[in-house]
Formats: structure tokens, C-alpha cells, sequence
């Protein structure tokens, strides 16, 4: 039999920030404590804060388990639990109402950064969000003054490769695929993690430089790109800001003509509908957090927003948006 | 009691990263009185039952008078089966997070709960025909009994466990 053992951490307890909420970190690992508090800093470093979660990750040798061809990570939930499967690099076990989460990774694994960032941490504060009175919606970010114009849309419409494009035109990128979003005393803020940027291989005829890379097998199961945009592309990073509009994305390949595209007016429900499209409804037993996130949404809701038919070329559609934004919503 | 028609277990639809498993309905119901104790599975596999049946006597070493409900998930795969025929044979790992506890499989089947509940949720993945199918639940419910038996022991220990060299 197999135990685990909560080994005596070789650091004290760390802090560690989450959109703005304080967890504290557990581990025997000085690298693992480096990456994480590099992916999570601290919410403040003057004030202390109560650790609204635990975190405690032990890292160890892998796991001896055949290679049934099964391909990791696997996640698996009900109700409060959630377990996130690394197969032969470990696991991660969640109890969103205790706010609790343990795991254990292999050597292997922590040594591929990127993986270990974007498998691993994100995953961890994908999972957790909810717990701690945070909504992750599907939407890209860019970020002007302080201020946050969000890119909502479906998977495959664009959005990442339109943030990009913008962040190339100046605009600073807060995420590309999903955003946090938080209620503070002073209003909302918008939240971003340190994971690659995830562009599909057709990206490359927008993106030329991409083409050094070789396209890799995604969380998902998609072959794409993924890429360090702060590193890569040169792009500046922000890390949260208030946010000021949503548009709202639509795909139309008649829309390749600059003269076809507009940017128009939309509902607070046409937002919301979309908005809730991906979001995830919560096991009740984690208690009112599907209220917060349903509050949380209407609060978006409330900010101008737009919609927009895309197609062709993300530098054509930054290059119109860019002043629009810029007057209209950043100034 | 089974309340639903047998069905044949679907394999997985949803992409294994996605969190839809959480919304996947467990329409069948077995109960099993054992020792003054109740247990009821919730469950989206028809064998369920079977497997329970196979473990009847063992139910009373949990505790009596002891109510417990469990939410079991089963799932296939297309693998070649593979299934220990003993308890022994089976390696697993269990870990301890907050106040919950939790085992994990070799297969990476799994249970979860809070003690001093015996009642928990987990995912079983299994494979091959159906007579195999049903012997891999056997096992994973009796490592589950394990599991919860051990918990009983230890709930208020502190976790002193040694991850194998």
C-alpha cells in the first residue's frame, strides 16, 4: 500500500494571492514555492491577510503506473470534490468547501515549467475560483490606463489572437482566454494568470513569427501554439485592472471587409447570456457562490457593452478598434 | 432496488479536462441494509447492484447503525481490461486535504469523503465485458470499505504517511 505523507514543509507558510484573495502555501519544495508565489504573488506585502484557502503540495518522485496509453491530466468532480489526475506526475484533491487543496507532483513534472504552470497552477486557481467569490468568465483582455475592455466570445471566434493583436498595437495583455473577476469595496476588478498564450496553427499566417514553433498538444487535446506573449511577442503584461466595456465577438467570414465590420450596441442581456454560456453552474454544496457569480455577471452587465462581427485579419480589426476603444472607453 | 431499466454504460463524451462530469445524472438507486446499517449508492451504472450484493457481508465491518450515502460515477474506456482479482494486489494512495480524505486506484479510480461521514462521492473507471465490468466494481467497493474503515481508525490522527521510495 501506498501513503502519503504531509511532510514537514521545508519553508514556513507562504502567501500566496489569487485575484486578490489570500491563500497560503504549504510545501517541501523551494522550487515549487518560487514558481507559485511568481504565478500567485502575494495579494499584499506590507498587509497581512487571512488565507481565505490552503494550499499544500508535496513533490516527489512519480508515480509507478504502467502506460496504458490514457493521456493526462483528467478531472473528475462531484458536489464539493474535485480531483485533478496527473496520472504518473500525481494528483490534486479539492474540497471547495473547506477551501482546501492537496496534491502531490512529480520531480518531472515541476521541472517543465510551463506545463507545470498552465497544468497545474491555473488548474488550480480555475477550480478554485469559485470558492473563493471569484468568476472566471471566457473572455480576452487588454488593458489602457488602468482600464479593461474584455473580449467575449466562443471558442474558435478569434479572441486570442485578437487580444494579440491589439497588445501589439500598445494595449497591455491581461488574458487571452479566461478572466477573473472580483467584487472589491471599491467596485469590480479584472484579473489575469501567467498562462501561455494558446493560438491554434492557422495562427501563423497572422503571426509569422510563430512559425520557429511547433505546435504542441494543449490541456484540451488540441494541437496549438502556446506561447509566453509577454516574452515572445514583446507585449506588455497587466495583472488586473478595473474594467470599463465588454464586446462582444461574433465570427462572420463576410466580415473580412473593413467596410462590413461595425461595432454596435448590445443588450445587458444579450451580455449576459453570452457571458453565462461558459460559465459553469456550482454543486450547492459549496454554498451561494452560484448568487455571487450570477451577481458578479449582472455587474458586467452594467458596463457599456458592444458586439462585433470578425473576420480576416486580427491586425485589420485592432487597427479600427484601436481608437474606438481608445476615445470611447480608455481615454 | 434498482428504479431505472439496465442501461449500458456510455463511454465518456465529455473531454476529460472539462468539469460537464459534475452534471452527469446517477439514476440508479441501491440500497443495502447491513448490521442495522443502511447504505445507498447513487449511481449511473446498472451493475452497481450486483457488485454490491458481492460485498453484502462486508458491510457490517464498517460500523452498525450507520447511515451512509455514496454518489459513484462509473465510467469505460476502450482499454484492454485490467483487474486485480484480490484487494491486495491493488495499489493505492490516499491522502488527506482540509478535513476530507480521499483514496485513489491504480486504474485512477477514486473516493472521497468528509469524516466522520461514511458518506462520499468517487469515479470508477472500468473496462472490457460486462462480467469484468462488474468484478471491477467488486474490487473498488471493497477498497472503498478499506478505505472508510481505516478512516474510522484515524479521523483525528494526524497524517503520518510515507510516500513509497
Amino acid at each position: 500500500m501506498i501513503e502519503f505523507r504531509r511532510m514537514a514543509p521545508a519553508m514556513d507558510t507562504i502567501p500566496l494571492g489569487v485575484a486578490g484573495a489570500a491563500l497560503s502555501l504549504h510545501t517541501n519544495s523551494v522550487q515549487l514555492a518560487e514558481l507559485a508565489a511568481e504565478f500567485f504573488p502575494p495579494v499584499s506585502a506590507s498587509v497581512p491577510h487571512a488565507p481565505q484557502a490552503t494550499l499544500t503540495l508535496v513533490v516527489d518522485k512519480g508515480r509507478k503506473e504502467s502506460d496504458d496509453g490514457r493521456s493526462f491530466p483528467v478531472f473528475r468532480g462531484r458536489n464539493e470534490f474535485v480531483h485533478a489526475d496527473y496520472g504518473r506526475d500525481g494528483s490534486l484533491w479539492f474540497d471547495l468547501k473547506a477551501r482546501a487543496v492537496s496534491g502531490i507532483v512529480s520531480h518531472d513534472l515541476l521541472a517543465e515549467t510551463m506545463r507545470f504552470r498552465s497544468a497545474v497552477l491555473a488548474v488550480i486557481a480555475g477550480v478554485l475560483a469559485p470558492a473563493l467569490g471569484l468568476t472566471g468568465v471566457h473572455a480576452g483582455c487588454v488593458v489602457r490606463n488602468g482600464k479593461a475592455v474584455m473580449l467575449a466570445a466562443a471558442s474558435g471566434v478569434g479572441k486570442s489572437t485578437l487580444t494579440l493583436a491589439l497588445a501589439l498595437r500598445g494595449w497591455s495583455l491581461l488574458s487571452d482566454d479566461w478572466t477573473f473577476v472580483t467584487a472589491l469595496p471599491t467596485g469590480l476588478q479584472v484579473w489575469g494568470m501567467q498562462t501561455p498564450l494558446k493560438l491554434l496553427p492557422d495562427a501563423v499566417r497572422y503571426f509569422p513569427d510563430l512559425s520557429a514553433l511547433s505546435p504542441k498538444e494543449s490541456l484540451n487535446g488540441e494541437m496549438a501554439f502556446e506561447v509566453d506573449p509577454w516574452i515572445f511577442f514583446h507585449v506588455d503584461r497587466a495583472t488586473h485592472a478595473t474594467p470599463a466595456a465588454v464586446i462582444l465577438l461574433e465570427r462572420d467570414p463576410n466580415s473580412c471587409q473593413a467596410s462590413r465590420r461595425q461595432i454596435e450596441r448590445c443588450t445587458p442581456e444579450e451580455t449576459r447570456t453570452r457571458l453565462f454560456s461558459d460559465i459553469e453552474e456550482q454543486p450547492a454544496e459549496i454554498g451561494g457562490i452560484n448568487d455571487c457569480q450570477s451577481s458578479l455577471i449582472d455587474q458586467l452587465c452594467a458596463l457599456p457593452c458592444y458586439k462585433m462581427r470578425i473576420g480576416g485579419h486580427p491586425a485589420a480589426i485592432a487597427a479600427e478598434l484601436n481608437p474606438i476603444l481608445t476615445e470611447r472607453l480608455c481615454g | 432496488m434498482v428504479e431505472a431499466r439496465s442501461l449500458a454504460i456510455a463511454p465518456v463524451e465529455f473531454a476529460a479536462t472539462d468539469m460537464l462530469h459534475r452534471r452527469v445524472p446517477l439514476r440508479h438507486r441501491c440500497e443495502l441494509g447491513a448490521g442495522g446499517s443502511l447504505f445507498v449508492i447513487k449511481t449511473d451504472s446498472p451493475l452497481m447492484e450486483e457488485a454490491l450484493n458481492a460485498l453484502a457481508g462486508r458491510m457490517e465491518v464498517i460500523a452498525p447503525n450507520y447511515d451512509a450515502q455514496w454518489e459513484i460515477s462509473v465510467e469505460a474506456s476502450d482499454r484492454a481490461a485490467h483487474f486485480p482479482d484480490a484487494v491486495q494486489t491493488e495499489s493505492f494512495e490516499t491522502f488527506c486535504f482540509g478535513p476530507s480524505r480521499s483514496v485513489r486506484m491504480g486504474a485512477g479510480s477514486w473516493f472521497a469523503h468528509t469524516p466522520p461521514s461514511m458518506s462520499g462521492v468517487g469515479f470508477v473507471m472500468v473496462n472490457g465485458n460486462e462480467c469484468q465490468r462488474t468484478l471491477q466494481l467488486v474490487v473498488y467497493l471493497k477498497m472503498v470499505l478499506c478505505f472508510l474503515v481505516d478512516s474510522g481508525t484515524t479521523a483525528n490522527s494526524a497524517v503520518e504517511c510515507e510516500v513509497s521510495a
